[in-house]
C-alpha cells in the first residue's frame, strides 16, 4: 500500500495545483495500485446472450443456460450508466481550518475528496452533480453524465469558497426535496452543527430512497486540541472570540468531539447512513474505497 | 479577649507580602498575553464551555489563591511569627516595652571606643529583647514621643539602624536635670499604653562625674531620683548602663574671656584662654593659638602637669569697630569639639553722654560728678575711658543736638513740655538712652502728664507728690539686674552704706519690663530701668547732688550717692548697661537657646549665619519666635535683621564639664535601680533568653507551604484530564471504528 499512501497522500495532493490534476492523480494512483478494476464485477449490467466462440472467457459462460440447452452461450454485460450521485460539499467558515500539522484546510481537502469521486463517476458513466453549500445552497451543478460535466463540476468546486456558518439539516432536507431520483448522497462535511438536525437531514435523504454516504472531515488539531496556556480562540465563522485557559478546557472539549462523533456514528449507523470520519493529514484512499464499499451495497451485481 | 496574640520576628519581611500580587499579576498578564489563534470547531469549544465553564472558573479562582497562599504562607515563615501572651490585646501593641536611653553628650566621645560600646550596649539591648517587647530608643536631646508609631514593634532593624547612626554631640547633659524630664515621660508612656506589664528603662551613659554630680544638695543621701509616683510603680524598672572608662586624658580650652566685658576700639584688646589638662599624665608641647577673626595672631606652647589649668593671655593695641570672632585652638587641625573654643566681641567706638543739669553750678554740680565719673578727669585718663561726656545747662536743652548722643541724663530737669517728650519718645524708640536724675526742682505732677502714663509713657515709674525724708541704705536687690554684672561677687560694695537722705516717692509700674536695680530698704524704687523699643529708659528717684555746705539746710541734703566709692562703677554700669546694644548672653553652650534681640522691633527679617557657613532666615514679628534653638554646631553665629540693619554675634562653645573624662561612682544611684558595668551586660541578658514556639511556627507556614503546592499540582491534574478523554484516545477510538469499517 506504500504506493497508495502516495498518490492520495493529501501532502503530494497539495503540491498539485490544478482540482482536475489532483482528481486524476487520486483515482488513477488508486487505479493503478489494484490488479482488478475497482468497476469490474459491479460496475456493469447483465445486457443478453451470446454464442460462445473460442477464445472467450470461459468464466463469462452462462452454465445455467448449458445445463438446461446443452449449448454454450456467453453472458454479455452492459455498463451500469443509470447511478446518479449527488455530490455535497460543506464550505462553511469551519470548513478553512487548517492546522499546524495538517497540509491543506478542510476545504481544499473536501475539494479533492469531491473532485476524485466525480472523477471516477464520470469516468464509469454514471451521472454525478454538485451542490456547494453553507447555511444554505450557494452553488449547483445538476446531474449529468455528459463529458462535459466534468468541467462543470470542477469549475464549480475550484469556484468555492469558505462562507458562512453550517446549517447542513436544512440543506439535507432542501437536496431531499430536489433530488427526488433514487441515487446516491455523498456528503462531505466537517458538520459541526446540531447533531439532531443533521441526523434528520441525511434520515430524510434516506427516506427519499437515496443511499448516503458521509464523509466527516475533521482536521487533526481538531481531535487533539494541543494548545498549551491561555489561549483566545476566533471563530471562523463569525468575529467572536472565546479567551481561556486551553489546558483546563481541552478534556472537555475532546469530551464534546467524542461524544458528537460517537453520536453521529451510531445514529447514522441505525439509519443506514454510511458515517465515515476523516482527517486531513490522512490519504484519500480511504474515501475512496468507502465510497467503492458504499455503492456496492447500494447497487449489488446482478451477475 | 484575646488570650494571645502574635507578632513577627523580622516583620521585615512582611514586605514580602508584597510578592504575594505575583500570581495574580501573572494572571492578569496572562489574560493579556492571550494567543489569538483562527478555530473551526468552536462547536464543540462552545459547548465545552457550557458545561464547564464554571467549574473552570471556580478551578482558576482556587488555582489563584492557592498560589497567593503558598507564597504567602513562606512569607510568613520567613518572617518569624510567634505566640505571645505578652503582646497586647490587639496585638499590635506591646504589655513590655524597653526603653533605650543612650547619652550622646560630648563626654562620650572623648574616646571612639566609649561611643562604640554605647552603641553595642543599645545593639544588644534591642536584639535581646523578647519577642513582643516594644522598643523605644532615644537620647537625651532628641523629643521623645510617646506615639504608638514610635515605638519598634517585631523587626527593629530600623531601630538598629538609629542606634547604629547615634554619634555623641558637642552638647552637655546634667542628668540630675534630665532625669526627672525623663521620668515625666515615663509616666506619660504608662498612660498612654494601655496594658504596659513592664517597662525598662535603659541609660547608657559613661557615667561621667560632670554629668552625674551630685543631684540635690539638700538630699539626705544626695542621690538620684526622677519621681516618687515612678518609684512606686512595680513596673518600671530602671537600669543604668557604665560603658565609660578610667584613665581617659582630655586636654581642653575650657574658658575664652575678655575682662573688658564692653570692648572699645579705642582700648587695647585683652584675650585671656584658659587650657586645662584633665588627664593624669604630663601634657608637654601644647601649641596655643589665638585667631581673630579667622586670622592667626598669636601662638603660645605651654605644658601642663596632670590636671592642671594654666591660663594663657594675648594683648593687642586696638581692635576695629564692629563685631569679632576670637578663637583659640589647641593645635592646627583641632581633633576634638573643645580643642577649640570661640569669643566675639563688639568693639564699639566711646559712647557719647550728653548731661543736661538743671543745677549746673560750675564745679559741683550733677553734671560734673557723673562727667568725672564715666570720663575720669586728666587727659590720658580720659582717652581711654569708654565714655566721652558733655555736660548742657537745662536751659541749654532746646537748642543742643542731644540727639546725637548715645545717652542723655538729664539732671533735676524740674518739668517737660508735651512736645519735648514726644521728641524723648521718638529717641528712646530710635535706640537713644535717657536717664532721669531726680532732685528737688522735680515736679512730679509734670513728668507724670508729660513722660509717665498720662503722656509719651517713657518714665519706669509714677512719681508721687511728696519727697520721703530719712536716712537709707541702697539694696541692689541680689544684684539680678544686669547693669550689675562687674559687682557680682563683690561683697564690700558699701552699698549697704546709708547714702541717702530724700527721695521721690514712686510707684514702680507693674510691667514686667520696669526692673528695679536699687530700692530703699522698705522696698521702694530708687533705680528703675525699662526699655522703650530699642532704647532704654532708667530713673533714679533721688539726687546726685552733694548737700550744700554753706546753706546749712538739712531740707536740701538728698544723697551723698556721688562721693561713694561705688558711684564710678555704679555709673560705668547703669551707662554701659543703657548704652548696650548688644545682648547680655553672647556666650552659649551647645544646645542652649539664645534669646533674639528682636522682641521690640517691628517685624523684619532675621538672617542667622551658621558656624558651617549656613544660614537660616525667617520672617518674625513682635509676638513670634523669641528664641533662636538651633545651636547644635560650636562656633561663631551671625545675627542680622534687615530693616532696620543690625547685626549681633554670639559664640556657642562646648561646656568645659563635658571635657572631664573623670567618672564617678554607683553609689549616687538609688538602690532600687540596678547599675550594669557594660561587661556584665551580657551576663544580665541571659535572663531574657527567649525560648519560643517561633521556629515551630515557622516549620509550621513552611509545611502548609508545601501542602499548598501539592494541593495545586493536584487541582492541575483533577482540572485538567479527569474525564480521561485525550486526544489521542478520540483518534484512537475513532480509528479502530475506521478500520473495523474498512474490514466490513
Amino acid at each position: 500500500m506504500a504506493t497508495t499512501s502516495n498518490y492520495s497522500d493529501p501532502e503530494v495532493l497539495a503540491s498539485l495545483a490544478s482540482l482536475e490534476l489532483r482528481a486524476r492523480h487520486i483515482v488513477e494512483g488508486f487505479t493503478a495500485g489494484r490488479q482488478k478494476s475497482p468497476y469490474h464485477g459491479f460496475s456493469v449490467e447483465f445486457a443478453e446472450h451470446r454464442d460462445y466462440t473460442p477464445g472467450d472467457d470461459p468464466r463469462y459462460v452462462d452454465w445455467k443456460v448449458f445445463g438446461r440447452t446443452e449449448r454454450m452461450y456467453l453472458k454479455r454485460f452492459t455498463e451500469e450508466t443509470n447511478l446518479e450521485c449527488m455530490l455535497l460539499l460543506d464550505t462553511s467558515g469551519s470548513m478553512a481550518y487548517q492546522g499546524a500539522s495538517a497540509a491543506m484546510p478542510k476545504l481544499e481537502y473536501g475539494k479533492c475528496l469531491v473532485a476524485a469521486l466525480a472523477f471516477m463517476l464520470l469516468r464509469q458513466s454514471d451521472r454525478a452533480g454538485l451542490a456547494i453549500f453553507d447555511r444554505r445552497i450557494r452553488s449547483m451543478v445538476p446531474l449529468s453524465g455528459k463529458g462535459s460535466q466534468r468541467t462543470r463540476l470542477f469549475q464549480a468546486l475550484a469556484a468555492a469558497e469558505a462562507g458562512e456558518s453550517t446549517a447542513c439539516g436544512a440543506v439535507f432536507h432542501e437536496m431531499a426535496e430536489r433530488f427526488s431520483r433514487r441515487g446516491m448522497v455523498i456528503v462531505a462535511s466537517d458538520l459541526l452543527a446540531d447533531p439532531h438536525d443533521i441526523l434528520q437531514g441525511l434520515h430524510h435523504l434516506r427516506f427519499q430512497g437515496h443511499e448516503v454516504l458521509v464523509f466527516h472531515l475533521f482536521d487533526p488539531d481538531e481531535l487533539k486540541f494541543p494548545f498549551e496556556g491561555p489561549m483566545a480562540f476566533r471563530d471562523l465563522e463569525g468575529t467572536a472570540a472565546i479567551g481561556m485557559e486551553s489546558s483546563l478546557i481541552r478534556s472537555a472539549y475532546l469530551e464534546a468531539a467524542r461524544n458528537h462523533i460517537e453520536l453521529l456514528e451510531k445514529e447514522c449507523r441505525r439509519r443506514d447512513v454510511d458515517y465515515v470520519w476523516l482527517t486531513t493529514d490522512r490519504p484519500l484512499e480511504h474515501a475512496l474505497l468507502e465510497f467503492l464499499a458504499a455503492r456496492q451495497r447500494a447497487f449489488p451485481s446482478t451477475r | 479577649m484575646v488570650l494571645i496574640a502574635w507578632g513577627f520576628g523580622s516583620a521585615g519581611m512582611l514586605g514580602w507580602l508584597a510578592a504575594a500580587l505575583i500570581p495574580v499579576m501573572l494572571h492578569l498578564w496572562h489574560q493579556s498575553r492571550r494567543k489569538e489563534t483562527a478555530w473551526g470547531a468552536m462547536f464543540f469549544l462552545r459547548q465545552a464551555l457550557e458545561r464547564h465553564s464554571r467549574r473552570m472558573r471556580i478551578t482558576q479562582w482556587l488555582l489563584l489563591l492557592l498560589r497567593v497562599s503558598l507564597i504567602m504562607a513562606v512569607v510568613f515563615a520567613f518572617a518569624r511569627p510567634f505566640l505571645d501572651s505578652r503582646l497586647g490585646a490587639n496585638g499590635t501593641s506591646p504589655t513590655s516595652l524597653r526603653l533605650v536611653v543612650l547619652d550622646t553628650s560630648h563626654s562620650m566621645g572623648l574616646d571612639s571606643s566609649v561611643m562604640e560600646r554605647g552603641r553595642e550596649a543599645a545593639q544588644r539591648l534591642v536584639t535581646s529583647a523578647p519577642p513582643g517587647t516594644g522598643i523605644l530608643f532615644t537620647t537625651p536631646f532628641t523629643k521623645h514621643s510617646t506615639d504608638a508609631e514610635a515605638v519598634s514593634f517585631g523587626d527593629h532593624a530600623a531601630v538598629l539602624r538609629e542606634i547604629e547612626r547615634a554619634e555623641a554631640t558637642p552638647r552637655s547633659i546634667h542628668f540630675a536635670d534630665y532625669l526627672p524630664r525623663l521620668g515625666e515621660f515615663v509616666d506619660q508612656l504608662l498612660a498612654s499604653h494601655d496594658g504596659l506589664q513592664q517597662l525598662d528603662v535603659f541609660v547608657i551613659s559613661d557615667f561621667a562625674a560632670s554629668s552625674w554630680y551630685a543631684p540635690h544638695q539638700d538630699s539626705s543621701d544626695g542621690k538620684f531620683s526622677w519621681q516618687d509616683s515612678i518609684d512606686e510603680e512595680e513596673r518600671v524598672r530602671m537600669h543604668v548602663v557604665n560603658v565609660g572608662t578610667t584613665g581617659l586624658s582630655n586636654v581642653a580650652v575650657t574658658r575664652v574671656w575678655t575682662p573688658d566685658r564692653r570692648q572699645h576700639a579705642t582700648q587695647p584688646l585683652h584675650i585671656f584662654a584658659e587650657i586645662t589638662n584633665f588627664g593624669a599624665t604630663l601634657q608637654k608641647n601644647l601649641a596655643v593659638r589665638f585667631y581673630v577673626d579667622d586670622q592667626r595672631v598669636h601662638d603660645e606652647v605651654v605644658q601642663l602637669d596632670a590636671g592642671q589649668r594654666q591660663v594663657v593671655e594675648y594683648m593687642s593695641p586696638g581692635t576695629a569697630l564692629g563685631w569679632h570672632a576670637v578663637e583659640v585652638r589647641l593645635g592646627e587641625e583641632p581633633h576634638e569639639a573643645d580643642d577649640r573654643r570661640w569669643l566675639v566681641l563688639d568693639a564699639a567706638a566711646r559712647t557719647r553722654v550728653l548731661c543736661v543739669d538743671a543745677s549746673f553750678r560750675l564745679g559741683r554740680s550733677m553734671g560734673n560728678y557723673l562727667s568725672l565719673a564715666l570720663s575720669p578727669g586728666t587727659n590720658s585718663q580720659a582717652a581711654e575711658s569708654p565714655f566721652v561726656v558733655d555736660i548742657a545747662r537745662g536751659w541749654e536743652m532746646p537748642d543742643t543736638t542731644w540727639r546725637e548722643y548715645d545717652a542723655v541724663v538729664f539732671c533735676d530737669m524740674p518739668s517737660f513740655t508735651a512736645a519735648e517728650s514726644e521728641e524723648l519718645a521718638r529717641y528712646l524708640r530710635e535706640g537713644g538712652s535717657i536717664l532721669w536724675v531726680m532732685g528737688p526742682r522735680t515736679d512730679p505732677a509734670n513728668y507724670h502728664e508729660t513722660l509717665g502714663a498720662n503722656g509719651a509713657d517713657i518714665l519706669p515709674v509714677e512719681l508721687d507728690s511728696t519727697p520721703l525724708e530719712g536716712v537709707y541704705s541702697l539694696d541692689p536687690l541680689d544684684f539680678e539686674h544686669p547693669m550689675w554684672q562687674d559687682f557680682r561677687g563683690q561683697e564690700e560694695t558699701g552699698l549697704n552704706t546709708p547714702a541717702v537722705y530724700r527721695y521721690w516717692k514712686s510707684d514702680r509700674r507693674t510691667e514686667e519690663a520696669n526692673v528695679a536695680a536699687l530700692v530703699a530698704p522698705d522696698g521702694d524704687p530708687l533705680l528703675v530701668t525699662r526699655p522703650i523699643a530699642r532704647g532704654r529708659s532708667a530713673i533714679l528717684t533721688t539726687s546726685l547732688d552733694l548737700p550744700s555746705q554753706t546753706a546749712g539746710d538739712d531740707a536740701q541734703r538728698w544723697s551723698t550717692v556721688a562721693v561713694m566709692p561705688y558711684f564710678v562703677p555704679l555709673m560705668h554700669g547703669l551707662l554701659g548697661w543703657m548704652t548696650a546694644h548688644a545682648p547680655e548672653n553672647l556666650d552659649l553652650l551647645v544646645g542652649e537657646s539664645w534669646p533674639l534681640p528682636v522682641s521690640d522691633l517691628v517685624e523684619t527679617d532675621v538672617t542667622v549665619r551658621l558656624p558651617d557657613g549656613n544660614e537660616v532666615t525667617t520672617s518674625m514679628a513682635n509676638d513670634s519666635v523669641e528664641y533662636f534653638t538651633d545651636t547644635d554646631i560650636p562656633g561663631v553665629y551671625q545675627f542680622t535683621t534687615r530693616q532696620p540693619s543690625e547685626s549681633t554675634w554670639f559664640a556657642v562653645n562646648v561646656s568645659p564639664e563635658e571635657s572631664d573624662p573623670a567618672t564617678t561612682s554607683p553609689q549616687i544611684l538609688p538602690e532600687a535601680w540596678t547599675y550594669h558595668q557594660v561587661g556584665d551586660l551580657d551576663s544580665w541578658l541571659e535572663q531574657f533568653a527567649f525560648s519560643s514556639d517561633q521556629s515551630e511556627l515557622s516549620r509550621a507556614l513552611l509545611w502548609l507551604a508545601a501542602g499548598l503546592l501539592l494541593a495545586e499540582g493536584w487541582l492541575l491534574w483533577f482540572a485538567a484530564p479527569k474525564s480521561g478523554f485525550t486526544g489521542r484516545d478520540v483518534t484512537r477510538n475513532l480509528g479502530d471504528f475506521n478500520t473495523r469499517r474498512m474490514a466490513e
